[in-house]
């Protein structure tokens, strides 16, 4: 019988459905990391690349680095406008961080937001938005193929 | 004598399990991950798996005896290798089947691996007919072994020299490494292959980077194909702590160049009079015209993935994406057809201008010496 795999949301954060990006919000920062079903569809995580802090103003869109799975590189996009002010050395020792503990010991960068309430409103937030956003991004990765067959038993829990 | 201690279940091994690369188990929709642009691979290899592992010990190979680690931790050509039941990887082939193109059974040098590879040629052809392909462990084979394969439904052979010269294999493979294989018994097998199997059945894997020179490399290629036999080209991709984990991969230009004339030498669009090496056999020079160049960089087949093809399209369908290169490096082989942009960094990595004396001169159909050698 398949076994039943649960990729994992945290209600308290924001989400960019098309950068697969989290937000959280920490005083007037915002700690960001990519979210579980983003690094379950990337496959294992082998390689990742970020910027380092500068002065230098992010897009929202804005590659701020590059992550390398086993077959897949693709860039990691800032989900707000903002400055880098610290990234996270832990991913870039031990990339697999990503894949185990993607918002925890995986978070990527902390970003100082310039349009922070503007950028806000394009952000997923609460339960149902986040379910909704998770099935129907499982919906497509399922028709692209990138998931496995026994996702059929696949679980989304935002808690 | 009973000591009271029960001992461990054996792990399960072939025919029950198969090793499969990571490329192989996304294509089949057993693993979640996904190929950088959009890459389609229709050929499944599959690696036979035993808990003592491969007997030889060649210097590049990741699961080389002497290697440290337990056999089914072993990375091969850089890549985790999971173990899965042999069941559930023909039911997801028969269940892709309209997507699949070949299925490949590796061997590896154990005593147990032909009694097994028929076995799961047998279990495999009662569900799909998929075509087969045998990349074989010669130490094991004879006449009667490779006709039995045929006989069972495998259409194509593959045989992993590696090395194209017997000072090479020696040193990466032979005595030089303890590693127990022989040259003579290579070509053996790939002599019978090729007499059993028929032409352009048979293709010989050969490592571009294991100290053979590229006139060698490409003398090689040329002497196979008269003998409609394919030589397969790959990169070596040092593995880690392998004995050659600090050896050099070979330089992009150097693999681009082989790549090319290799291919033309193939398409009987120069001869090997045209190209002149330096005194450790590098390419020092080669004339082309430019028509030839331009068809070639083109068409672009001789920078994609040497290896056996799909029947329905005749294209290659074991792709081996990012087999020898990371997905963010720029392609060694590519596992499409290079787009345009693709086409010029191929352009940019030939420097042609170093090395290559095009001619504006029309191209006038094949200009080779068919005779073989004598």
């Amino acid at each position: 019988m398949a076994k039943t795999q649960t990729i994992r949301f945290r209600d308290d954060r924001y989400y960019a459905p098309s950068e697969h990006m989290w937000v959280k919000l920490e005083d007037r920062r915002a700690r960001i990391g990519l979210d579980a079903l983003g690094c379950w569809a990337a496959g294992t995580i082998a390689h990742i690349d970020l910027q380092r802090p500068a002065k230098r103003l992010l897009r929202v869109g804005a590659a701020f680095g590059t992550l390398e799975a086993n077959k897949f590189v693709g860039a990691l996009r800032a989900p707000l406008r903002g400055t880098i002010l610290a990234v996270n050395e832990a991913p870039l020792q031990n990339p697999r961080l990503l894949n185990t503990d993607p918002y925890g010991e995986g978070w990527l960068v902390v970003l100082e937001p310039t349009h922070f309430a503007e950028d806000l409103v394009s952000l997923v937030h609460g339960r149902e938005a986040i379910l909704r956003y998770a099935s129907e991004k499982v919906a497509e990765y399922r028709q692209r193929g990138i998931l496995p067959d026994d996702a059929k038993q696949l679980q989304v829990v935002v808690q | 004598m009973e000591t009271g201690v029960a001992k461990a279940a054996p792990r399960p091994a072939s025919p029950q399990t198969l090793r499969m690369s990571n490329a192989a188990a996304l294509s089949l929709r057993l693993a979640a991950g996904r190929f950088y642009r959009d890459v389609e691979l229709t050929g499944i290899n599959v690696l036979l798996d035993y808990e003592r592992g491969c007997h030889a010990n060649c210097a590049y190979c990741g699961l080389a005896r002497e290697r440290a680690g337990a056999y089914e931790d072993k990375s091969f050509i850089r890549v985790d290798w999971p173990v899965h039941p042999t069941d559930r990887i023909i039911e997801q082939m028969a269940k892709h089947a309209e997507r699949m193109g070949r299925f490949c059974i590796s061997q590896v040098v154990h005593p147990q691996t032909h009694h097994d590879t028929l076995e799961l040629i047998r279990r495999f052809r009662a569900r799909t007919d998929t075509p087969i392909s045998v990349l074989c462990a010669p130490p094991l084979l004879n006449r009667e072994r490779l006709q039995q394969y045929k006989d069972a439904g495998v259409d194509m052979i593959g045989v992993g020299l590696d090395a194209v010269t017997e000072r090479t294999f020696e040193r990466r493979r032979g005595r030089e490494v303890r590693g127990g294989l022989h040259w003579k018994k290579y070509w053996e097998v790939i002599f019978l292959s090729r007499e059993i199997f028929g032409p352009w059945k048979v293709n010989c894997h050969v490592v571009v980077g294991l100290g053979d020179s590229d006139r060698e490399l490409l003398e090689f290629s040329d002497r196979v194909n008269r003998n409609e036999i394919y030589a397969y080209l790959f990169c070596f991709y040092p593995e880690p702590d392998s004995a050659m984990a600090s050896a050099r991969r070979p330089s992009l230009f150097r693999w681009r160049r082989i790549q090319l004339l290799k291919y033309l030498l193939e398409e009987r669009k120069i001869s090997p009079r045209d190209i002149q090496y330096n005194g450790r056999g590098g390419v020092a020079r080669a004339s082309i015209a430019r028509e030839v160049i331009n068809w070639a960089i083109e068409g672009a087949a001789a920078f994609m993935t040497n290896g056996c093809p799909e029947q329905r399209t005749g294209l290659v369908s074991c792709t081996r994406p990012f087999g020898s290169y990371r997905p963010g490096e720029p392609f060694r082989d590519y596992p499409f057809v290079p787009s345009s942009a693709d086409r010029k960094a191929i352009r940019r990595q030939l420097r042609l201008d170093r090395w290559c004396a095009t001619s504006n001169e029309q191209y006038h159909g094949q200009n080779t010496d068919h005779s073989l050698p004598r």
